[in-house]
């Protein structure tokens, strides 16, 4: 091998190793670069999920408040239609009521079929007339309710 | 290899561009979707004050958000003068004067209507103004208006409750405020949660107390009286089952009352218990073996003492005459033959005992200690001690009188009174009240006797009180003020309890400056409606109460 040979095979090396150093260079860099991105995408995701755990207690907050009020409007609705003047207004309405002209209920107590309101023939039984809670006290205190007594109306 | 690698990088770096191009992206959204909520609201959030129910559950007190707060962010108002022609007609303001508010900008953020209607508030969003934000603002709601005004209170703007159990138990109904996250609200770390205010379980009956109401109502315009009070009570607990009280006021709507109003009577307001001490002394001095029942005296027309002359109410003397009669015929003569019989110390000691001239430490705010001079204090003489031998001259409250009373249906045991039953958190853990013994005042065997001597009053004397099949014991009071045209006034009253062979309930009725002057002709009708009212809600059966 001459001696320019030798040269020429020394600049063949040399630009090699340029290229090689090249070549490494640009690896390392886009591998910075690759792991500088990834470090940044979980740098923003995390930062991401973060704020979005954040925004989500957020409306959740809001959520809760708007169903704080439907409960609030639903309770004071109840409350509105269960009140004892409401009910009591919407019973009379229905025909519930006291009977003023009621002379006497007949109960059947347990020892015998004895009516315990006298009966008069200007009288006669009206059963079912009396409010529905009357008559279950009627019946679990003391026997079978059997009818409730009305004075005849004149004329009638 | 090497230019295989090469050939990548242009791929590589459009990944490497897109990647970024997203974040850069996601950045941006997530920075309009912070500020878009900057200025909805303040960085608070609000607990929800706690609920107030009836002994069976029925709502008393909620919140609400039927309110709204109408807020403006300046900083977004790019034209004060067009923006405020826009919502001053909503708004019911002038749009000049609006507009000279929106266009300084200091503070930036500004109510501009603190308790707006829904219509409003609706006018306010439909503008879609980014400066303009309505926000729900809590406020408060009582079912039953007037008729529980006395007990449950109020709040008021701030959501600050007043009187009754709404300022009595504030620190349970009031929660903790919570914090948004963070300035952006993407700060999770820098959230708390609110923690909601506890609901509060009454013992009182809400049907019960608008049967008390509707009768005391109709009573006082029945005898153009200037108010008056009714109390039930459960003796054994000391539960309050009903306090009614007139006049009152609408909770709703309080800022059209004087402040005066507010004040419960019930425990708010003082006056001579008059001849309803009389079996409590008698108590006392049975007690102490210095009386028995069978014990007589002499009545005369007159006794003087510390000064003064004592009279019977009906301005005769009765002779020899026994313990029964006396307290049947609530003679004054008679009474201070007891108190003498006592001496000064032991008949203070036993109405101190009995709870009176101190406040019972009811769980509700506006409680008051009555006036009652003893020996050794400036204010108390024998011509004081004289007037104290039949109610007059000192003052008590009603509920003290009432639960005096209930101590001699509770077997001489004087309870605590209280009127929440439970608190229930907002995570559902419930706390009941337990009801606790104030004192033994006297020994059990002394309260019957007394029991059975106060049922021989119901049945010679105050019948209308009496109520056909039930046994009833009760005495009447009728004490004299000053009127407020300075004349003479009388206030009227009537405390028993029933069955009076397991007493239950205790009621006492008081009307304030009747037309009928006599405790028997006014308060012990009432008494007996209040009574059997008791009766038809709550029953007579072992548990009907709470």
């Amino acid at each position: 091998m001459t001696a320019l040979g030798v040269a020429r095979g020394k600049a063949r090396d040399g630009d090699a190793a340029q290229r090689d150093g090249a070549r490494t260079l640009v690896s390392s860099a886009v591998l910075a670069a690759i792991a500088l991105t990834l470090a940044g995408v979980l740098w923003v995701a995390l930062g991401t999920m973060i704020a979005e755990t954040g925004l989500r207690i957020n409306q959740t907050v809001t959520e809760r408040q708007t169903l704080l009020a439907r409960r609030a409007s639903a309770r004071l609705h109840l409350a509105q239609i269960t009140h004892p003047d409401s009910l009591e207004a919407r019973a009379r309405a229905m025909g519930f009521g006291p009977q003023l002209d009621v002379t006497g209920i007949a109960i059947m107590i347990e020892a015998g079929s004895v009516p315990l309101a006298s009966v008069t023939a200007s009288e006669r039984p009206l059963a079912f007339r009396l409010s529905a809670q009357r008559a279950v006290e009627a019946e679990s205190s003391s026997g079978t309710l059997l009818g409730i007594f009305k004075r005849e109306e004149p004329g009638r | 290899m090497n230019a295989r690698r090469l050939d990548r990088l242009p791929i590589l770096l459009g990944i490497f561009v897109f990647a970024m191009t997203g974040i850069a992206a996601r950045v941006v959204q997530l920075s309009s979707m912070s500020v878009s909520t900057v200025a909805a609201s303040g960085d608070l959030i609000h607990p929800q004050r706690g609920a107030i129910w009836d002994r069976l559950g029925r709502l008393l007190a909620t919140e609400t958000y039927d309110r709204y707060e109408i807020i403006v962010d300046k900083v977004h108002v790019e034209d004060p003068d067009t923006l405020a022609a826009s919502i001053a007609p909503a708004l019911g303001e002038l749009a000049a004067d609006l507009a000279l508010r929106l266009a300084n900008p200091d503070p930036r953020w500004e109510t501009l209507e603190r308790f707006a209607l829904p219509d409003v508030a609706a006018a306010i969003t439909a503008l879609e103004s980014p400066a303009l934000t309505a926000r729900q603002n809590p406020s408060r709601a009582y079912s039953y208006g007037a008729d529980m005004a006395h007990v449950v209170g109020f709040v008021d703007l701030d959501l600050v409750g007043h009187f009754g159990v709404e300022e009595g138990h504030a620190e349970s109904l009031r929660g903790l405020e919570g914090r948004r996250p963070g300035r952006f609200r993407t700060d999770p770390a820098s959230y708390i949660p609110p923690y909601d205010g506890a609901d509060v379980v009454l013992t009182l009956d809400a049907e019960l107390q608008l049967a008390c109401m509707g009768a005391l109502e109709r009573i006082v315009d029945e005898q153009d009286a200037t108010g008056g009070t009714v109390l039930v009570l459960d003796p054994t607990t000391g539960a309050i089952l009903a306090s009614a009280s007139t006049p009152g006021y609408d909770p709703n709507n309080y800022s059209a009352y004087d402040v005066e109003r507010f004040t419960d009577p019930a425990i708010g307001s003082i006056y001579p218990p008059g001849s309803i001490v009389k079996p409590l002394t008698l108590a006392a001095a049975f007690d102490a073996g210095l009386l028995a029942p069978g014990s007589t005296y002499n009545d005369e027309v007159e006794v003087r003492m510390g000064g003064i002359a004592i009279v019977n109410p009906d301005r005769l003397g009765h002779g020899p005459t026994t313990m029964q009669e006396m307290l049947t015929l609530s003679l004054n003569v008679g009474a201070s033959h007891v108190a003498r019989t006592l001496g000064a110390d032991r008949f203070y000691g036993a109405l101190r005992a009995f709870g009176l001239g101190r406040t019972t430490g009811v769980d509700l705010a506006g409680e008051v200690d009555g006036i009652m001079p003893v020996p050794g204090e400036a204010d108390w003489d024998e011509e004081r001690f004289a007037f104290n031998t039949f109610g007059q001259g000192f003052s008590t409250t009603p509920l003290q009188m009432a639960v005096a009373i209930a101590a001699l249906a509770n077997e001489g045991r004087r309870m605590r009174p209280y009127i929440v039953a439970s608190r229930i958190s907002s995570s559902g853990e419930a706390v009941a009240t337990k009801p606790q013994l104030a004192a033994q005042v006297v020994t059990p065997a002394t309260a019957r006797t007394i029991t059975l001597m106060l049922e021989g009053v119901v049945q010679d004397r105050a019948t209308a009180a009496a109520i056909p099949g039930i046994r009833v014991a009760g005495k009447t009071g009728t004490s004299e003020i000053a009127g407020a045209d300075g004349e003479n006034a009388t206030i009227a009253t009537f405390a028993g309890y029933f069955p009076a062979e397991a007493p239950r309930y205790v009621v006492l009725v008081k009307i304030d400056q009747p037309d009928d002057t006599s405790g028997s002709h006014v308060a012990a009708p009432l008494f007996r409606e209040v009574a059997e009212a008791t009766i038809r809600v709550l029953g007579i059966g072992v548990g009907a109460a709470p």
